[in-house]
C-alpha cells in the first residue's frame, strides 16, 4: 500500500481517541520440499498477504486483520476497531517517516529446483546405505521470503526483507517389531547455501542414535541428577524461564518471575542471553515486528535476574524500555514480547566430570519439545535421545524418559556447565502464533530433574 | 475469478481444482473484569490442486488474480516433482442449507464475561481470571470445471485459565470448549467447577512410581485419541509408519473400545459435509471392539490401498470412543483405588508417533475406596498408547466435545505406570 493510504489508515484509526494505532503489511512466500520414499513428493508452495491493523487504549487493545489489501476493505476493517474507542482525539494527522529499508544479501549459490531435487536425491541415497535397519527417510526443505512494513501513529516507517532456509533430515529405523526414529535439522536466516553445509557429523549422529534407541529400554522414573546435551537442550531454559521473562505474562502478573528483578533466582553458573542480532541464526531480525531494533538483550547474570523481554504496549505497564522483542507469525496475529534466539552462556566444566560425579541419573542427550505454565514455572519436556548414567558411567540408552519440574527450582539446581555451546532451530507458539526461535546451550549439568519413565526400580 | 483460473489451466493441459476457505473470526478476551483484547480476522485463502503431466501439485494463495504465472508455476512444479500421481479431481456436489446468521451481541458476551471474572473478589486467592471467546463463521468452497461444492460452519470456542496463589504457590486451571452459541450458565458451571478443583490443588503431592487403576477423564482421553489419531490414517500405514500398520482386520485394543467418526452426526457442534477434497463425508466406525476395521483415507491413498475414499483429506471431525453406560460417578466407584489422571501437558512432545510411547506430565487424585483422597501433581503418565487401550476395562458415558476434530468421554484402565517421587 502507498505511503498516503496507509496516513490514512492510520488517521481514521486515531479518528476516536486511540492513543496508540499500527499498520502492518507482510507478504510472504514459501517452498516446502517434500522428500518422501526416495522420491521428491511435493513441493508445497504457499503466497499469502495481508494487513494487521492495531489500535490502543489505556490498557485495552483492539486487533484486525485481513488478507485483502483493497483500501476499501481495509477502512471498513479500521471502523470496526475503533468503534470501540471513545474518547477525546489524541493524535491527527499523522505523516509517515521516509521508508527505512533493511535489506538481507541472499545467496543461493546456484540452487535451482533442479540443483535442489538433485542435492535431496543425494541425501535420501547416502542415508539409506548407512544400515539395513534404515526403512523410511524423510527430508524437508523450506525456503521462506518474507516481506514486512510497519507504521505506526509516531510516523516509524520500516520494511524488513527477510530470508530463511531450513533442512528436516528423519529417519524410521525398523528391527523385527522394534522402530524408533533420529532426525536432525539445521536451518538459518539465509539462502540456499545454507545446503552446502557440511554434516557428515549429523548424520553420523542419527545413525548412531537411532539404532541405539531402537533397541532402548524403558527409562526409571523417579528423581535424579540430569545432564543435558547441547544445543536443544536449551529447550528447557527457553520454556522453563524464557517464557516467564515476556513482558505479556509479567505485566498482567501471570509470571513466576513477576517482581523479581534484582533477585537471585538460578545458580551462579547460570548466564541467559537473548540475542535477535547474531547473523544469520534462524531467530535473528534486523527490527522486530513493531519497527524497533532488535538487540542483546541479557536476562539472568550470574544468576540474577537482570531483564525482561519487552514490547511496546505492555511496555505502557512495565515502563522498563524496549528491547526489541515484539513477535508475531503473520499479519493475523498481534504482536507480543517473544523470544529470538536464547542461549545459555558457556563456562568450563567437561562433560566428562559431570558424567563421573553421577552414580545413578539420566544423559538427556537430545531434548524434544517441551512446555511451561509461566504462570506456575511448572514445565515438562520429552527426551528424543537419552541414556541412563550408572557409577559414572553411561549406560543404556532409554526410550520414553520426559522431565517435569519448576522454573525456579532447576535455575537453582544447574550444578555444572560446559564449553561446547551449540545451537539448534525450533518454532516457538505463543499467542502472537509460532515464530522461529534459536535455543542454545552447552552441555550442564542439573543437580536433580524428576524424570518419567515406566520403570520403578533402578 | 476462480472459472476464469480454471479455464486458462485447461487451455495448458492442467486439471485445476480450487478450494476457497473464508473465515470471519470475531476474538474477545477479558482479564480480571477488564477488556484484555478484542480482535477481528477476515481472511481469504485459495488452495489449489492441479493435475498435470501425471503430478499432482499443490499451491495456496491469498490472491489469484495473477493467472500466468500461477499457470507457469504449475507447470514448471509438474516438470520436477516425482509423485506418482493417481489422483483426480472432485466429482461431487453439494450446497449447504442457507442458514440465517444471527448476529451475537458481542456487548452483551463482553459484559457476561467480565461480569464472571466477579469470581476473583469472592476468591481472595485468585489472582487472574482470564476469558476468551472466539466466535467464528468460515465458508469452503470447491470449484472445478464441473462441480461446485459450498459449506459454511459456525461456531463457538471458549477458553479460560485462572490461577490462584496461597503461601507463594500459584496453581493454573485452563478449560477449553466449543459450542453451537454463547450460553454464560454452561461456562459458569465449568468455572465453579475449575476454582474447586483448583483449590484442592493446593494440597497436591506427588507419589513413586509404580503400576495403578486409572481414570482418565474426557478431557485427557481426547487429548490422547487426537494425538494419535494418525496411527489411522492409510498414509501412515502405506508408508509404513503407523502404529497399526498390517493390523486391518485385526484385534488392536480392548473389546471396550469402539473409535467412530461422525462428521454428520446433527449432535455434535460442527458438521463438515465434505473434505478437501470434496469427498462427501459419513458416520463410520473405525475400531469396532477393539478390531481395526477403516483406515482413514484421502483419494490418493484410497487408491493407492485399494479402498474407498473416507473423506479425510485434511479432515477429522467427530472422531469420539463409543460411550459406555456408566456415568463418571460410576466409574470412580469401580475405579475404587487408583488415581484418577484429569489434565496433561505436553503432548506435541511427550507421545512418540513412530513407538507409541507416551510420557507426559499429569495431575489428577489419588482415590481409596472410592471417594478422593488427595490432589496429585509432579506425576506423569508414562505407558504406550497400545498398552493403554488394551488395558480399558470400561469406557464411560460422559462424552463431551472439546473441539471440531474430536470428542470423548471418560475411561478407566488399569495397570498403567504413574511415575513419581514421593517427598
Amino acid at each position: 500500500m502507498k505511503k498516503e493510504i496507509k496516513e490514512e489508515i492510520l488517521n481514521n484509526l486515531l479518528s476516536t481517541g486511540a492513543d496508540f494505532a499500527e499498520v502492518y503489511e507482510e507478504k510472504e512466500t514459501s517452498k516446502n520440499y517434500v522428500y518422501l520414499d526416495s522420491k521428491l513428493d511435493n513441493i508445497d508452495y504457499c503466497e499469502s498477504e495481508g494487513v494487521g491493523l492495531r489500535i490502543a487504549k489505556d490498557d485495552e487493545i483492539f486487533y484486525a486483520s485481513s488478507s485483502s489489501r483493497d483500501k476499501d476493505d481495509i477502512l471498513s476493517l479500521a471502523d470496526s476497531l475503533k468503534s470501540n474507542v471513545n474518547g477525546k482525539v489524541i493524535y491527527n494527522d499523522v505523516k509517515l517517516n521516509k521508508e527505512e529499508r533493511f535489506t538481507q544479501e541472499v545467496n543461493n549459490n546456484g540452487y535451482d529446483e533442479k540443483k535442489i531435487k538433485s542435492y535431496l536425491q543425494r541425501l535420501d541415497k547416502r542415508i539409506r546405505k548407512l544400515d539395513k535397519r534404515i526403512s523410511q527417510v524423510g527430508l524437508r526443505l523450506i525456503v521462506t521470503d518474507k516481506l514486512i512494513n510497519v507504521v505506526n501513529h509516531t510516523g516509524i516507517n520500516k520494511t524488513e526483507e527477510r530470508h530463511s532456509t531450513l533442512m528436516y533430515v528423519n529417519a524410521i529405523f525398523k528391527d523385527g517389531d522394534k522402530s524408533s526414529n533420529s532426525s536432525f535439522s539445521f536451518g538459518e536466516c539465509k539462502g540456499l547455501e545454507l545446503l552446502d553445509k557440511n554434516i557428515d557429523k549429523e548424520i553420523e549422529t542419527m545413525l548412531k542414535y537411532g539404532l541405539d534407541k531402537l533397541y532402548a529400554g524403558n527409562c526409571v522414573g523417579k528423581e535424579m541428577p540430569v545432564i543435558l546435551g547441547p544445543g536443544f537442550g536449551a529447550v528447557i531454559f527457553h520454556e522453563a524461564c524464557g517464557h516467564a521473562m515476556e513482558a505479556e505474562a509479567i505485566a498482567t502478573n501471570a509470571s513466576v518471575l513477576c517482581g523479581k528483578i534484582g533477585e537471585k533466582i538460578a545458580s551462579d553458573k547460570v548466564t541467559i542471553i537473548d540475542d535477535g542480532t547474531i547473523d544469520g541464526l534462524w531467530g535473528t531480525t534486523q527490527i522486530d515486528d513493531e519497527g524497533n531494533s532488535t538487540q542483546r538483550n541479557v536476562l539472568i547474570k550470574d544468576g540474577v535476574l537482570v531483564n525482561y523481554l519487552n514490547d511496546e504496549l505492555n511496555n505502557r505497564k512495565l515502563n522498563m524500555g524496549l528491547t526489541g522483542s515484539s513477535r508475531r507469525e503473520n499479519y493475523k496475529y498481534a504482536p507480543v514480547s517473544r523470544m529470538n534466539n536464547t542461549y545459555l552462556q558457556p563456562m568450563d566444566d567437561t562433560i566428562e566430570d559431570m558424567i563421573k560425579s553421577i552414580d545413578f541419573g539420566l544423559y538427556a542427550i537430545e531434548l524434544g519439545g517441551g512446555q511451561v505454565d509461566p504462570e506456575t514455572g511448572d514445565f515438562n519436556f520429552s527426551c528424543k535421545t537419552a541414556y541412563m548414567v550408572r557409577d559414572g558411567k553411561i549406560a543404556e540408552c532409554v526410550k520414553g524418559a520426559s522431565l517435569i519440574g519448576n522454573t525456579l527450582s532447576i535455575l537453582n539446581n544447574v550444578e555444572m556447565v560446559s564449553d561446547d555451546l551449540k545451537y539448534d532451530v525450533g518454532f516457538c507458539g505463543a499467542s502472537s502464533g509460532s515464530v522461529p526461535v534459536t535455543t542454545g546451550e552447552p552441555t550442564i549439568k542439573v543437580s536433580k530433574i524428576l524424570v518419567g519413565g515406566e520403570d520403578s526400580d533402578n | 475469478m476462480i472459472t476464469k483460473l480454471i479455464k486458462e489451466a485447461k487451455k495448458n493441459n492442467i486439471e485445476l481444482e480450487v478450494l476457497t476457505n473464508l473465515y470471519d473470526v470475531t476474538s474477545i478476551e477479558v482479564l480480571n473484569g477488564k477488556l484484555k483484547k478484542f480482535d477481528i480476522n477476515r481472511d481469504k485463502a485459495y488452495s489449489l490442486k492441479a493435475l498435470y503431466n501425471k503430478r499432482k501439485i499443490s499451491l495456496k494463495y491469498s490472491d489469484i488474480s495473477d493467472i500466468p504465472t500461477i499457470i507457469n508455476r504449475i507447470k514448471s512444479f509438474g516438470d520436477i516433482i516425482d509423485n506418482d500421481n493417481v489422483d483426480s479431481l472432485c466429482e461431487n456436489d453439494y450446497q449447504a442449507e442457507e442458514k440465517k446468521r444471527v448476529e451475537p451481541d458481542y456487548k452483551q458476551i463482553k459484559v457476561d464475561l467480565i461480569n464472571l471474572c466477579k469470581y476473583k473478589e469472592q476468591y481472595k486467592d485468585i489472582v487472574n481470571i482470564y476469558f476468551g471467546l472466539n466466535l467464528s463463521n468460515s465458508s469452503t468452497v470447491i470449484d472445478n470445471e464441473n462441480h461446485h461444492l459450498q459449506d459454511s460452519t459456525t461456531m463457538i470456542d471458549l477458553y479460560s485459565s485462572i490461577s490462584m496463589s496461597k503461601n507463594g504457590v500459584v496453581k493454573t486451571k485452563y478449560l477449553e470448549y466449543y459450542d453451537k452459541e454463547f450460553n454464560v450458565g454452561k461456562l459458569k458451571k465449568k468455572v465453579e467447577k475449575a476454582i474447586k478443583d483448583l483449590e484442592l490443588e493446593f494440597s497436591a503431592t506427588s507419589i513413586n512410581t509404580a503400576k495403578h487403576r486409572v481414570l482418565l477423564t474426557n478431557n485427557v482421553v481426547n487429548d490422547l485419541l487426537y494425538t494419535m489419531s494418525d496411527m489411522f490414517y492409510s498414509k501412515q500405514i502405506y508408508m509404513k509408519v503407523s502404529l497399526l500398520k498390517d493390523k486391518v482386520g485385526k484385534k488392536v485394543f480392548s473389546d471396550k473400545v469402539t473409535i467412530l467418526e461422525e462428521p454428520v452426526n446433527d449432535k455434535f457442534v460442527v458438521n463438515k459435509h465434505f473434505d478437501r477434497e470434496g469427498t462427501l463425508t459419513y458416520n463410520k466406525i473405525i475400531v469396532d471392539k477393539g478390531v481395526f476395521k477403516l483406515p482413514l483415507n484421502n483419494l490418493e491413498y484410497a487408491y493407492k490401498c485399494g479402498d474407498k475414499p473416507t473423506g479425510n483429506s485434511g479432515l477429522l471431525n467427530n472422531l469420539h470412543l463409543e460411550c459406555g453406560k456408566c456415568s463418571f460417578d460410576e466409574l470412580l466407584e469401580k475405579l475404587d483405588n487408583g488415581i484418577i489422571i484429569d489434565s496433561i501437558q505436553g503432548l506435541h512432545a511427550g507421545i512418540n508417533h513412530v513407538t507409541g510411547d507416551i510420557s507426559l506430565q499429569a495431575e489428577g487424585k489419588l482415590v481409596k475406596d472410592g471417594k478422593v483422597v488427595k490432589a496429585l501433581n509432579m506425576i506423569l503418565l508414562s505407558t504406550n498408547i497400545i498398552e493403554l487401550l488394551n488395558n480399558v476395562i470400561e469406557v464411560g458415558s460422559d462424552l463431551e466435545e472439546f473441539g471440531i476434530a474430536s470428542s470423548s468421554p471418560s475411561m478407566l484402565v488399569d495397570n498403567i505406570t504413574i511415575s513419581g517421587s514421593e517427598e
